[in-house]
């Protein structure tokens, strides 16, 4: 009896840790689906440069069940697009430009790490209005620190001049500009209420008639 | 006959009973954040650079002892906030209107982390978010106070911000990511 319980008992163990092995690593394999990437925070990392996350783009990976930990963020957002936004200064409008912004991840583990630390627990959405803050403040601080002649006359050093700054704004939460495009048109006065804001996120003036 | 497979299936009973007790007793004792997060050991005693604090942070695999540690997961993403500031006054009297944006998260600094650990542990985002905003809505009109009505641009009021905030942010273990300007003018 007591060697049969022995050999049950070893063969319990066998049956079970497969059991429940097999169950958990079925449950860590992930599978990257596109526009996402997967963060994976290691106890151990290979590259001590790349910090405690692991990161896979495509793929299936396997997070190792209680030692590891992954979750699969957004690797691609939507355009931002703001066809009418004013530039003033004190109140004082400059001008009037239209805005179209798409953003990327920067694919080095540095500035990845800090996208899924500071950005990491917000969904797409939310994601893409602080970008919209982000770019639609850039431009209007950019712009307004131009003389408005510099401005219409060399908008391609306006628009080097905006990648810059939003490079370097969207670089703190660890993403880069893709695609800009901004056209500065000389503001219409009748566009001007004496209710707007010389900037505002929450309102799209109506399309001035400088347009293209 | 009878008694031996009962002794077989007593021990495959044992044996699968201890694996999914002890598969479950480790992943109790070992935690690991998702990668967004980070793990607040609080309890026990531990040493950094020589001070002796109540708590740990953790940002991957660690070991929390049973009964004398608690463990909780925090979200470490960022927290916007948006400042509205009305009827500030440039030291001539001149009333000016400001909007801003700012990025605000919890920091992971264990010297800066006590701070906000006591205040806003276990505390909802919307409290660090609002205690975030009215700092800065102070700030604002220190800041604006202290400008001519000709100095009054994004740049000096962003700089005169930023040391403004700094003080108040590092008391209270905030880390400002991101601080911008949406509008700034002067009301008649």
């Amino acid at each position: 009896m007591g060697q049969n319980i022995i050999l049950g008992l070893a063969i319990g163990l066998f049956l079970g840790s497969t059991l429940v092995w097999g169950l958990l690593i079925f449950r860590g394999l992930v599978r990257v689906s596109p526009g996402h990437f997967l963060a994976i925070q290691r106890s151990n990392s290979a590259d001590p440069a790349a910090g405690p996350l692991g990161f896979a783009h495509s793929g299936r990976m396997l997070v190792i069940p209680l030692f590891q930990s992954g979750q699969l963020y957004p690797s691609e957002f939507p355009e931002i697009k703001n066809e009418a936004l004013r530039i003033t200064h004190l109140g004082n409008p400059l001008l009037d430009c239209s805005l179209t912004l798409r953003v990327k991840l920067i694919r080095k583990p540095e500035p990845l790490t800090r996208f899924v630390q500071t950005l990491g627990g917000l969904g797409i959405e939310e994601i893409v209005r602080i970008v919209r803050i982000i770019a639609e403040n850039g431009t209007h601080q950019v712009l307004a620190s131009l003389p408005v002649d510099r401005s219409l006359s060399a908008p391609d050093q306006a628009k080097a001049r905006l990648r810059e700054h939003l490079d370097e704004e969207l670089g703190s939460v660890g993403l880069q500009v893709g695609e800009v495009s901004l056209v500065v048109r000389p503001v219409h006065a009748q566009a001007h209420r004496s209710d707007d804001s010389e900037f505002s996120m929450d309102r799209v003036l109506e399309k001035s008639p400088f347009g293209e | 006959m009878q008694p031996d497979i009962m002794g077989w299936v007593l021990g495959g009973v044992l044996g699968v009973l201890f694996i999914v007790i002890e598969t479950f007793m480790i992943g109790r004792l070992l935690r690991v954040p998702l990668p967004h997060r980070f793990l607040v050991v609080t309890g026990g005693r531990h040493n950094r650079g020589g001070k002796t604090l109540g708590f740990r942070i953790a940002r991957k695999l660690t070991y929390v002892i049973p009964v004398v540690e608690q463990c909780r997961e925090i979200d470490g993403s960022c927290i916007p906030c948006r400042i509205e500031v009305r009827n500030a006054y440039l030291p001539g009297g001149v009333r000016v209107k400001a909007s801003l944006f700012a990025l605000v998260r919890l920091s992971t600094d264990p010297a800066l982390a006590a701070c906000w650990i006591e205040r806003f542990l276990d505390r909802p985002t919307g409290d660090i978010a609002q205690v975030s905003t009215e700092t800065m809505e102070g700030a604002a009109r220190q800041v604006l106070s202290t400008l001519a009505a000709e100095e009054v641009g994004d740049l000096t009021f962003l700089a005169g911000m930023a040391d403004a905030t700094a003080e108040s942010f590092r008391k209270l273990g905030l880390e400002l990511v991101h601080l911008s300007v949406s509008s700034l003018r002067m009301e008649a």
